[in-house]
């Protein structure tokens, strides 16, 4: 115990010593805090799925349609974009304009097949409406994703122009 | 066609499509050890040049790949261009903080083909016609003359274009990388001939200095960088001067023009020509030299007595000694500079400074002392000088000096040392004294490391120490604030019995010494002994209107950490 307690005047006396003979150190560190990410990336999911959930809705609102089916839209985007971005980690060799504009197309393809399958298979079989042909799926989701993709610097400057 | 058959040709074009995208964008470029061209260009371009493992790693596979493959991939990366989207996406990337996705823009890009050519040098030769192309692009011009250079001889009449590129960059780059390609001096010369006369200063220079790097050509570059001595750039004319002495007497023709450039010059370039007639005829240039710093302007004095101790160091010792008792203050202070370049050894040299540092103008005087400062952690840090002390006590076979040279890392001493310190006793205490005030002989400064290998013994002696507390109070009270700091440091070994000494410093003529004294008793270290320390708190109040800032606002904080009341009584919030 005596020991330890003279190894530490030992080490306080000499790197002050030390410090004291060369120059007076009065560093003042500012930190500079890092603005946290999480609620802009959230706002900007958030926007745009929704916004692409409502173009979807509002060009298939004459054909039939399950129950819930915005839910059932937003759930599969929450699968959709995280494998956008997946996608886009595989394609960082290229250029970013063209990796994004494939994993755009690919979204536009996937998502309109599987709006045609929801539509198809999870809706009521009661409903007068006719069903979407694929086409008019594949349609619905590229409206909707160029209009998300459209938007998306916007929200961005929105994001940033009231953000605290 | 039923439901189930049209979801599953659905899904499966989709599908269809996913892989043939994966496939077309992974079949774009050839593969090595299951990587990417562009993923082994990656590795050369980013790993420095350290690391030449990892390195020569990505080298390696860069040249096993087909190169009829590899070369046109390259082609492509270097003729990149940028389009008005990237730039933002990868801004917005880095801003949302998605930084696993390492995107290129354009300039990124094209460094990858630069590292791809360098890698592939020579063997990228069938890429030359295609890159040459690029030189008429301005947007691609300066990457493609690199890749030129990279590829190297196959590139030379490309390069050639490149010494006329309407780019400066081009042009600069291609003048060094046509040296490398061109096999006769003379051709050489005579192609960048032209660019000594051209527009811009960088190329006149990298060209000066191509030029100057012929040492086996005398009689060509010689009288070409002669007239360049006269540059309107200080830069060029300097480079010149400096070219001209690689040629040593070979560049004797010279000799006038630089003796004329030394009295006319602007500033830069006298000093360089100074520097060129030493080098070019050592017994002429005496005389001009000296000329120069006994009549010449007191901006040229140091590049004069620096160039003159090249040839004369004796001469210039007494010259540069001589000018101590200038009555101008800048040429006393040029003069301390370069006695500062000598060893501190040389005889008159410590006499010199030391009246120096006494010299009635500021700043010469602050320049000598810390001269003086410079040239002994010089001198320490390259002969590991170790003072000697005579008549100092020995413990089992080891003198005191050499038990102190056995510390950890820092100053601490080893358990071994620090025992047979305590083993002597009060027989170490005179010398260690000693060592704590050591002024080293030749400037009179107190000496570092001397010094703090006697605080470091004293601390481990402990309570040994007492009798030496009443010398080690009146080392605090020295004219030297270092010492003064040590001496207080060096009383803390003897725990409680230092509480006087260290109260003693909130008192101190120095404002650093009080500083520490303030924080030691206010600290940790004074909340070991509570007694002592109720005495504190009022001594604290006192520095609450130190002169000194620092010690002002020091004060306040331990005063709030230690007594609070005390702070509120004296009227602080």
């Amino acid at each position: 115990m005596k020991k330890a307690k003279s190894n530490s005047i030992f080490r306080l006396a000499i790197s002050v010593a030390v410090f004291f003979t060369s120059l007076s150190l009065r560093a003042n560190p500012i930190e500079l805090p890092e603005r946290p990410v999480t609620p802009e990336i959230a706002f900007l999911l958030t926007t745009a799925i929704l916004l692409e959930v409502g173009c979807v809705w509002f060009l298939l609102r004459r054909s039939r349609k399950p129950r819930f089916f915005v839910l059932w839209l937003i759930a599969m985007n929450l699968v959709t974009y995280p494998a956008f971005v997946g996608l886009l980690r595989l394609l960082d060799d290229l250029r970013p304009s063209l990796a994004v504009l494939i994993g755009e197309a690919l979204v536009v393809i996937v998502e309109g097949a599987v709006i045609y399958l929801i539509c198809r298979f999870a809706s009521s079989q009661k409903s007068e409406l006719p069903a979407p042909s694929v086409l008019k799926c594949w349609l619905a989701s590229l409206v909707g994703n160029a209009c998300s993709a459209a938007t998306f610097p916007l929200m961005l400057a929105i994001y940033e122009r009231f953000s605290p | 066609m039923n439901r189930s058959n049209t979801c599953a040709i659905i899904l499966v074009a989709s599908l269809v499509v996913l892989t043939g995208v994966a496939l077309m964008i992974s079949a774009r470029e050839p593969h090595y050890g299951g990587r990417s061209l562009t993923s082994w260009l990656r590795q050369c371009s980013d790993t420095p040049l350290s690391e030449s493992q990892r390195l020569e790693e990505a080298q390696n596979a860069i040249r096993a790949m087909p190169l009829d493959q590899v070369i046109p991939r390259l082609v492509r990366l270097v003729e990149s261009a940028e389009d008005p989207v990237s730039p933002w996406i990868k801004d917005t990337s880095g801003k949302l903080k998605l930084d696993f996705l390492r995107w290129r823009l354009a300039d990124e890009r094209q460094q990858l083909g630069v590292a791809g050519f360098e890698t592939l040098g020579t063997n990228a030769a069938p890429a030359a016609g295609a890159l040459a192309k690029l030189l008429s692009d301005p947007k691609h011009a300066f990457v493609a003359v690199r890749c030129l250079a990279a590829v190297g001889k196959p590139a030379e009449s490309a390069l050639c274009q490149g010494l006329t590129n309407q780019d400066w960059r081009v042009r600069n780059w291609a003048v060094p990388a046509l040296a490398e390609v061109t096999d006769d001096v003379e051709v050489y010369i005579a192609r960048l001939k032209g660019r000594l006369t051209d527009s811009d200063a960088a190329v006149r220079f990298s060209t000066v200095q191509a030029i100057g790097a012929q040492e086996n050509a005398p009689e060509l570059a010689v009288p070409l960088l002669i007239d360049k001595l006269q540059d309107g750039d200080d830069g060029v004319a300097s480079q010149a001067a400096n070219a001209l002495s690689s040629f040593g007497t070979n560049a004797m023709i010279a000799f006038p023009a630089l003796t004329n450039l030394v009295h006319t010059g602007r500033q830069a370039q006298s000093r360089a020509a100074m520097k060129a007639i030493a080098a070019i005829a050592p017994a002429e240039a005496v005389p001009v030299l000296s000329s120069i710093i006994t009549n010449g302007n007191a901006a040229n004095l140091s590049a004069a007595l620096r160039s003159l101790k090249s040839i004369a160091p004796e001469l210039a010792l007494q010259m540069a000694i001589a000018q101590l008792r200038s009555i101008e203050p800048r040429r006393r202070s040029q003069a301390v500079g370069v006695l500062g370049t000598y060893d501190m050894d040389t005889p008159r040299i410590g006499d010199a400074l030391r009246s120096a540092a006494t010299d009635p103008d500021a700043e010469v005087s602050r320049h000598a002392s810390m001269t003086m400062k410079q040239m002994l952690r010089k001198q320490n840090e390259n002969t590991g000088r170790d003072v000697q002390f005579h008549d100092e006590p020995s413990y089992d076979g080891k003198t005191l000096g050499e038990w102190l040279k056995m510390r950890h890392d820092g100053w601490e001493l080893t358990t071994t040392a620090a025992a047979a310190l305590r083993h002597m006793g009060t027989n170490a205490i005179p010398p260690l004294l000693a060592r704590l005030a050591y002024k080293e002989p030749v400037f009179g400064l107190y000496d570092f490391d001397v010094s703090m290998e006697a605080v470091a013994g004293l601390l481990a002696m402990r309570e040994q120490v007492k009798p030496a507390l009443p010398v080690l109070a009146t080392l605090m009270k020295s004219d030297d604030q270092d010492l003064a700091v040590r001496a207080m440091m060096a009383t803390l070994g003897t725990e409680a019995d230092a509480i006087p000494y260290v109260m003693l410093g909130l008192t101190n003529r120095f404002p650093d010494v009080r500083n520490e004294a303030a924080s030691l008793l206010a600290g940790e270290w004074g909340a070991r002994f509570p007694e002592q320390r109720k005495q504190v708190a009022p001594f604290l109040v006192k520095l609450l209107n130190d002169p000194d800032q620092h010690v002002r606002m020091n004060a306040t904080n331990k005063l709030k950490e230690l007594d609070p009341q005390a702070v509120i009584k004296a009227g602080i919030k």
